[in-house]
Parts: C-alpha cells; sequence; structure tokens
C-alpha cells in the first residue's frame, strides 16, 4: 500500500512540474530579417529568390526569410551604424545585412557579427573564389561573406549614340579611353545644344584606379597623395566638366540617360537593374532605346585596370538555432545553382569558381540584350583587365563621401563661370580648380 | 446505504467522545474524502469545458488584441485622410493662383509646359510638407491636364507630382529622403531630389482605380474621397493602398486628383506581429465577400512567425470562440472585427488578428492534458491518502462496532452470558417476581415493602437466587445487569 501511494505522489509532483512549465513547441518558423541593395525602388529579383528559399528549403527546415528593406548600401551603412551605437530612434539590426568590409571597420563593435568561418568548413570555403573571402576578412575573422561580386561597367544608349556617330562621325571606340571618352563628350555637347554625353557614379573611383591604373598610389595613408597622376586624371575630366560634356548633378547615373540628358555612364554592373529601354523627354515624348554595355574605359598610357566592387552579407550573432539558419540561408544562397541564378538576373558575378563555370549556360538563357552584352562586356573586362579593391581605411567612406560632393560642386561653379565668361579656352580654369579642390579637400 | 450513514454516524460519535489524535486523523480522513470529490468534480468540468476553458482564454487574447490594432487603423486611416482631403484644398488654392497670375483658363494648361512646370513647383511644396509630417510611403497630387495632347497614350497622361519614400523604415527620421516618381525632372534637380529608379514624367491614370468615374461624378472633397485596395505600383515591386480625393474647384469636373499611399512595408512596420503562448499573432487589414478574407486585396502587418502567402484568400469558418480562417496551404485561428473603409465598391472590410493553427492546436492539448493530468494525479493522491487512513484507522474501529453490535463477543464472556440466561429460567415464581425487581433497579431493602413480604423472606429468596445464578453477592449480580444493558441485552435477563 505504501509503495502504491508513494507512487502516486511521485506522479503527482512530476505532473504539476511539467504542468507549471510555459515553454510549448511552437510550429513557427525562425524569422530571419534581411536589409539588401539588390532592387531599390524596383521589383527585386533577390525577393523572388528569397520566395524560392522559403517555399523549399525553409518549409522543411523551418526557416523564413523575410525582406525588410531594400535599399542601398550608403543607407543601410547609415541605419546599421545608427543601431550598432543603440541611437535612440534607430531600428534594430537586423540578422543580415549587405554592407561593405568599411561599414563593418565603421562599427563601434564588429563583435557582435557572426565570423562565417565558424559555420562554414575549409573546404567549404575552398569552393569561392579567394580573393573574394580575403576581402570580407576583418581582424582575422570573416564577417563580410560573398554573396555576389560587380565591377564598373561603361552603358551606352546606342540609339541616341548612332544618330550623334552618323552627324559627326564620332566612333564608339573613341569611348575606349578616357581621354577619347571626354573629347567626344565635348564634341556631344555641341551637337547636341548643350547636353552633357557622360555621367560617371563614382568620380572617387575614377580617379583612384585612375592614378593606380597609370602606377601611382592614389592614397598617402588615410587622406589623397594628389601626386603628378592625379593631375593627368583630372585634365580631360575637368575639361569636359567646365565645357559642358560631363553630367555633375547628384543622383545615379541612370537618372540622365532616362531622361535624355545624357546617353552614356558608368557605373556599377549592377545598376543594369535600373536602365530603362526608353527615354522620356521633357515634352513627354518617349523613345525606345538600345541600351548596351561595355568595359570601362582605361587611360591611354595606363593599365587596364577597374575596381572591384559588390557588397557582401553580414550577420549578425544569435542564438544556436538562428546561426544555424542563418549559414543555412547563405550557402543556399551562395550554392552556385542558385548564385548564378540570383547574380545574372541583378548584373552580378557569381561568387564560387563552380559558378563560373556555370555562368555562360545561364547567359545563352538571358533573354534580354542589355544583360546579354553586360556579360559580354564583364567576361571582356576579366580577361582583360586587372581588378583593383579599395583599401580597408577607417576614413575610406568620409573620403569618398566628401570627394564625390566637392568635386561636382565645384565643377559644377566652375562650369557656371566659364558659361558666363564665354571665353574659348577653359585649360585656365581647369587649372584653377584644380588647386581650389586640392586645398578644399586637404582642408577637409 | 443507510448502513454506511449509521458508520459515519458512529464515528462522528467516536471523534467526538474520544480522544485528541484520533479525533485528528478523523478529520484527515475527512478532508482526503472530500479533496478526492472534489477533483472528480474538477475532472468532469474540465473535460465538459464548463472551467479552465483554453479556448476561451486564446479568444480573450486574441480579443484584446483586435481592438487594438482596430482602433489604432481606424485612427490612422482617419490621420491619412484627413491630410488627403487637406492636401486637396491646398492643391485647388494653388490651381487657382496659377490660373490667376498666367491669366488662363483650366484647359489652357494642356501643351503648356511653362504654367504646368510651375504648378508643379509649387504643389511639390506641399506634397512633400505631407510626406514628410504624415509619415506616409508616399502623397501625391495631378491635375486634369497634361503637357503634349499630341503625344500616343495622351488621353490618360496628367500631369502631376508624386513622391515617395526613397527607405520606408521603422527608425524616426526628421528629414527623410524622397525621390519624385512622377514629376518634371527639373523640378526633382531644383529640389535637390533623386529621381525615382522607375520614374516617369507624368501619371497614367488608367493605373489609378476608378480616376475616369471620379472625375466625372465627383462634387465635393470632403465626401467623395476613396481607398483603393492593394494596388501595385506600375513597374516597381511596391503594392500600396491609394488614397483619392478629388481637387474640386471653379469647374464642374474636379482639377485632379490626390492623396497619399500606404504601402505594405508601412504596414509591416506599423502592425509587427505579436508573439503569443499560442504563436505568432498577425494582423491583417483586407476585404471581406463571400466568407473570405481578400488577403491578395489587403494589407498584411509583419508576418514573422506564419507562413502567410499574402496572394491567397482565406475562407472563414465561424465557431464558437474564434474563427478558422482557411487557405490552400495553412489555417490560422483568429477573429476579425469590421472597420469603416470607403472604398470604391463599397466592399466590407475587416481588421483581422491570426495564429497559426498547429501552435493553438498544441498548446490547447498540452494545457488540457497537463491541467487534467495534475488534478487526475491530485485526485488519485487524496484517494489514496483516504484509503489508507481507512485501513489504518477506520476499518478497525468499525469492525469493532460491528462485532458489538453483532453480538460478535468473547467465548467466555458469551458462556457466561448463556449460563446466566439458562440459570434464570430455573428461579421459582417468589424468587423470580424478587429478582425481578432487582432487574428493574430496586434495592434489597425496597423489596419487603414492593412485594409485602418480611425481610427474612426476601433474605432466603436472596440466598436461592444467588446460589441458582451462580454469584455471590448483591452487587456481583447488579454488576451482570449492568454489562446486559450496556449490551443492549438486558431483556435477555427475563423469563421467556
Amino acid at each position: 500500500m505504501r509503495r502504491v501511494l508513494a507512487a502516486i505522489l511521485v506522479l503527482a509532483f512530476t505532473v504539476s512540474c511539467l504542468g507549471c512549465g510555459e515553454s510549448v513547441s511552437k510550429s513557427n518558423p525562425v524569422t530571419l530579417t534581411i536589409w539588401h541593395v539588390y532592387g531599390e525602388q524596383t521589383a527585386s529579383p533577390l525577393n523572388d529568390i528569397i520566395n524560392e528559399f522559403n517555399d523549399t528549403i525553409g518549409q522543411q527546415e523551418g526557416i523564413k526569410v523575410q525582406v525588410s528593406l531594400v535599399s542601398n548600401t550608403n543607407t543601410i551603412h547609415e541605419a546599421v551604424l545608427k543601431a550598432a551605437e543603440k541611437e535612440p530612434g534607430a531600428t534594430e539590426l537586423p540578422d543580415l545585412f549587405i554592407s561593405y568590409p568599411k561599414t563593418v571597420l565603421a562599427m563601434p563593435d564588429p563583435d557582435i557579427l557572426m565570423d562565417f568561418r565558424e559555420c562554414f568548413s575549409e573546404d567549404e570555403l575552398n569552393e569561392y573564389v579567394p580573393e573574394f573571402i580575403e576581402e570580407g576578412e576583418i581582424n582575422g575573422k570573416l564577417l563580410v561573406f560573398p554573396v555576389a561580386k560587380s565591377t564598373e561597367i561603361l552603358f551606352v544608349n546606342n540609339t541616341l549614340f548612332d544618330r550623334f556617330a552618323k552627324d559627326t562621325g564620332a566612333k564608339i571606340e573613341d569611348l575606349s579611353t578616357w581621354e577619347g571618352l571626354f573629347d567626344t563628350s565635348v564634341k556631344y555637347k555641341e551637337w547636341s545644344g548643350g547636353k552633357a554625353l557622360i555621367a560617371h557614379d563614382y568620380h572617387f573611383n575614377y580617379f583612384q584606379v585612375g592614378c593606380e591604373s597609370m602606377g601611382e598610389d592614389f592614397f598617402d595613408g588615410d587622406a589623397i597623395a594628389f601626386g603628378p597622376k592625379f593631375e593627368k586624371a583630372w585634365e580631360p575630366y575637368a575639361k569636359a566638366a567646365i565645357e559642358g560634356g560631363l553630367w555633375l548633378n547628384e543622383g545615379y547615373a541612370t537618372e540622365p540617360l532616362r531622361t535624355g540628358d545624357a546617353i552614356a555612364s558608368v557605373g556599377s554592373s549592377a545598376s543594369v537593374l535600373y536602365y530603362a529601354d526608353e527615354v522620356t523627354y521633357a515634352d513627354n515624348r518617349t523613345e525606345k532605346v538600345d541600351i548596351t554595355a561595355y568595359p570601362v574605359p582605361c587611360f591611354e598610357k595606363g593599365e587596364k585596370m577597374v575596381m572591384q566592387r559588390g557588397a557582401g552579407i553580414c550577420a549578425v550573432k544569435s542564438n544556436t538555432e538562428r546561426e544555424k539558419a542563418i549559414a543555412t540561408f547563405v550557402k543556399w544562397l551562395t550554392s552556385p545553382e542558385i548564385n548564378v541564378k540570383f547574380v545574372t538576373s541583378v548584373g552580378y558575378m557569381p561568387v564560387t569558381n563552380k559558378g563560373f563555370e556555370l555562368l555562360p549556360d545561364q547567359i545563352e538563357k538571358l533573354d534580354s540584350p542589355k544583360y546579354k552584352s553586360l556579360y559580354e562586356a564583364y567576361i571582356q573586362t576579366q580577361k582583360d583587365y586587372t581588378f583593383y579593391s579599395a583599401p580597408k581605411l577607417d576614413n575610406y567612406l568620409d573620403l569618398e563621401t566628401t570627394f564625390e560632393k566637392e568635386v561636382r560642386r565645384l565643377l559644377r561653379k566652375a562650369a557656371m563661370e566659364y558659361n558666363e565668361e564665354g571665353k574659348e579656352d577653359s585649360s585656365v580654369k581647369n587649372r584653377e580648380y584644380l588647386i581650389k579642390f586640392e586645398r578644399d579637400m586637404k582642408r577637409n | 446505504m443507510s448502513n454506511i450513514i449509521r458508520k459515519i454516524k458512529q464515528i462522528v460519535y467516536l471523534s467526538k467522545h474520544k480522544g485528541n489524535d484520533l479525533r485528528v486523523k478523523m478529520m484527515f480522513y475527512f478532508i482526503a474524502i472530500a479533496l478526492t470529490a472534489i477533483g472528480f468534480l474538477i475532472i468532469v468540468l474540465v473535460l465538459s469545458g464548463r472551467i479552465f476553458n483554453v479556448s476561451a482564454q486564446m479568444a480573450g487574447v486574441m480579443q484584446n488584441h483586435l481592438n487594438n490594432q482596430a482602433e489604432k487603423f481606424s485612427d490612422e486611416l482617419t490621420q491619412y485622410t484627413a491630410y488627403g482631403i487637406e492636401l486637396s484644398r491646398s492643391i485647388s488654392k494653388t490651381v487657382d493662383d496659377v490660373l490667376e497670375e498666367h491669366n488662363i483658363e483650366f484647359y489652357q494648361m494642356n501643351n503648356n509646359p511653362e504654367v504646368l512646370e510651375d504648378l508643379q513647383s509649387r504643389i511639390f511644396q506641399d506634397i512633400n510638407t505631407v510626406i514628410k509630417l504624415g509619415g506616409s510611403s508616399g502623397a501625391y497630387g495631378l491635375v486634369d491636364c497634361t503637357i503634349n495632347t499630341s503625344v500616343l497614350g495622351s488621353g490618360h497622361s496628367r500631369a502631376g507630382v508624386c513622391l515617395r519614400l526613397a527607405n520606408v523604415t521603422g527608425e524616426f527620421v526628421l528629414n527623410p529622403e524622397v525621390a519624385i516618381y512622377r514629376g518634371s525632372s527639373e523640378i526633382a534637380r531644383k529640389n535637390d531630389v533623386k529621381l525615382h529608379t522607375l520614374w516617369n514624367l507624368e501619371f497614367n491614370t488608367q493605373n489609378i482605380p476608378g480616376y475616369d468615374d471620379i472625375m466625372e461624378k465627383s462634387r465635393d472633397t470632403g465626401k467623395d474621397y476613396y481607398w483603393t485596395e492593394r494596388t501595385v505600383l506600375e513597374g516597381t515591386g511596391d503594392s500600396c493602398m491609394l488614397l483619392c480625393v478629388p481637387i474640386t474647384g471653379n469647374r464642374v469636373r474636379p482639377y485632379g486628383l490626390c492623396g497619399v499611399d500606404l504601402n505594405e512595408k508601412h504596414f509591416n512596420l506599423q502592425y509587427p506581429a505579436l508573439d503569443t503562448v499560442y504563436g505568432s499573432m498577425i494582423t491583417v487589414i483586407t476585404p471581406y465577400s463571400d466568407s473570405q478574407l481578400l488577403i491578395e486585396n489587403g494589407m498584411t502587418g509583419n508576418t514573422e512567425g506564419t507562413w502567410l502567402d499574402n496572394t491567397l484568400g482565406l475562407k472563414v469558418e465561424e465557431r464558437s470562440y474564434y474563427n478558422a480562417y482557411g487557405s490552400t496551404k495553412e489555417v490560422y485561428y483568429g477573429l476579425s472585427k469590421e472597420i469603416p473603409i470607403k472604398t470604391l465598391d463599397g466592399k466590407t472590410w475587416m481588421v483581422s488578428v491570426l495564429i497559426p493553427r498547429e501552435g493553438c492546436d498544441a498548446y490547447i492539448r498540452h494545457k488540457r492534458i497537463m491541467f487534467t493530468a495534475l488534478i487526475l494525479a491530485f485526485t488519485l493522491a487524496m484517494l489514496s491518502i483516504a484509503l489508507h487512513l481507512s485501513n489504518r484507522f477506520v476499518k478497525p474501529i468499525l469492525a469493532e462496532l460491528d462485532r458489538k453490535e453483532g453480538g460478535d463477543m468473547p467465548a467466555d464472556l458469551k458462556e457466561l452470558f448463556d449460563s446466566l440466561m439458562a440459570s434464570v429460567e430455573t428461579l421459582t415464581r417468589a424468587e423470580y417476581s424478587v429478582y425481578e425487581k432487582y432487574l428493574e433497579g430496586y434495592d434489597i431493602a425496597q423489596i419487603p415493602d414492593e412485594l409485602m413480604i418480611s425481610s427474612n423472606t426476601v433474605k432466603k429468596h436472596n440466598k436461592s437466587i444467588y446460589k441458582k445464578l451462580n454469584v455471590s453477592s448483591f452487587d456481583e449480580l447488579s454488576l451482570y445487569f449492568d454489562l446486559f444493558r450496556r449490551c443492549n441485552r438486558i431483556d435477555d435477563l427475563r423469563k421467556k
């Protein structure tokens, strides 16, 4: 009897303890939030890829990836820093965000980020292009994982350029060097009645890669060197800007191409997503146009060099379950077949060796002539050009932002003065503004 | 039954008249019996759903959240509608000013780039203010004119300005970045605003639901506004609800249309998923038709923790505490509440809160099993305690009582009783008359008067009685009487 009694009491106690427990196994998926840059203000192809993950692997593994923000790297940079510094009013950091190493370097505590080496084996990492992996290493940790890489490309509105070429004898080959391109831009301005030929998204990169391609260091420590090759790059560029052949307004290069205010641009290969196939003029007439991609120009006496671009993915440390989910998603996104499908929908390059092998077949499947020409230009660039990666300087972003703003502002002012003065020769103003720019940058 | 009650009465009697120790034990015994009965009662009530009803509790949580969300949405909608109406009045005044300054009629704005640019430049400021103050994802204003009536599709092309937030985030931003989605690129540059990636110069009114209708019929800004269902903005991945407010003025047809838009990202941030013990509770705001929530035409809050597909409708099945909402993919439990939204087709709109069924069912099952098992175990424990007390203390007492009651007395005592009863039969009539008086409680000294005999006669009869009954004295005889009386057998000592 005593034994029966004891057994019942033990059972009652055990059941009571179980009953008191709050936790109930939930059928909810682990939801990962992401901020990314692939398709700002458009129907983002990455969102479609993420939906595919959610419907397949995600369903099986109980992982749901939710896009919280599609923007650009600068916006994400600011949002990440605000969140990391726990600024009042800032949004919480997502589980995943797309960013350049410069953002991680600027974070108050990069240790809040996951080291991808902890969830990828050495064999797995060997599948990736070593330079891409190296680019994401910060203080011995792999904090920025490559998911897609891009470079700079020259986009030309061939429909309008052909019209100009027919009248003036200009050739598309003229745009293969910076000297030729800027020279042509001045002719185009005359022909078009004051419109610019070229818009450049990254004036800072033009000078940086330009100097390096001519064998001179662009940086002197954490400042700009302003050596003789800088002057060499400045001269044709500033001439085009002052005389009206170079677009100097703020905003992306896609804007003037959309309105017909420029017919060529240099920007990230990823901007292919944002080039419209028609131009809308100020009187609301529209015209269908062909946008074609070419390798970026180089200096006549310089090496063929181009900027390596493409941010990587960062993950915020969390519990084991979430970190496992993060690793599952990143491995899936960078698996060769998925990665090639993803990158070719957004104008990027894959990040694995196997992905590069699959690329030609995927390019064949592309319908858009614009995308086809982009990948032809990309393959040409890979064959002929040296890729340049920007140094990981703490003040890189500040330098870049100040440079972009100042150079556009000063040259707009110079162009206005030049127009008002009505002089033929712009060389004096060219020199004057180089000195001003150098002085302003050093002061900043 | 009467036997049991009698025994309980006896136990109560014993517990009252015996020592403290027995009383405490008896008290424990009764408490255990009472708790066992209560336990069984609770189990019956739980199983019948009368008490500890998890479904009712869950419905209570849903109802609270639903009321909050419905109130919040109604407030928000009222606020944005008010912004839209004010914007309409402001643009109406601006149009009048522009027409007066340029000394033209309204229709003369067609093919007039200079006037239209002037007008856009002015309404840009109002729209920019609305988007920055109001917190909507976009704001717009268009007039019923086009810059070029000779281009293809000019019948649906209308001039105006649409600004959209470059990034819809949850951050507090004093001066959020905006992009111009529709409007002159020159105005964008003058105001240092980027062109939206999918910029166009003018609006295509075919993409504004109900545009032609409102331009034909609308006369009153404050009454003829409406909200559209979720609409995908031309070329973007953005889908939004659009507020359309007519801009009325000094002509029969309205000057144009204006309003704000609330995109999905906005709803995502404003209506986050609530993490409850039943699972993730999400909010959807949708049209309702044919017992179906038209998710594909409404807005969803953050769907974190669920697999809700915002392209599939949810069939509503009403239940006692909450409803079941099912699509081909998943089923949810939840509640809905009607909210007043002025729309073109007059459909009913609902705010609904939903929790994935799987999580709810698992929770309800878990809680019900745990509680029932807990009460059952408790009841069984009480029952076994009662049994233990019964075996240990109550049973022996009852056995003793039964024995006393049923004459199950020790053999020697029984022999004594039988012998005494047999001896009574041997008494003579005279002896028995004396003996009977003793049996009735009389003393020796009272007998002579009672029976009208002498004391010596009494002594003689006593001697004979004692001898026949085998007792040595009157005291001994009295003791036997007492014993028989206590055993309720006093009558056995009478002659048959």
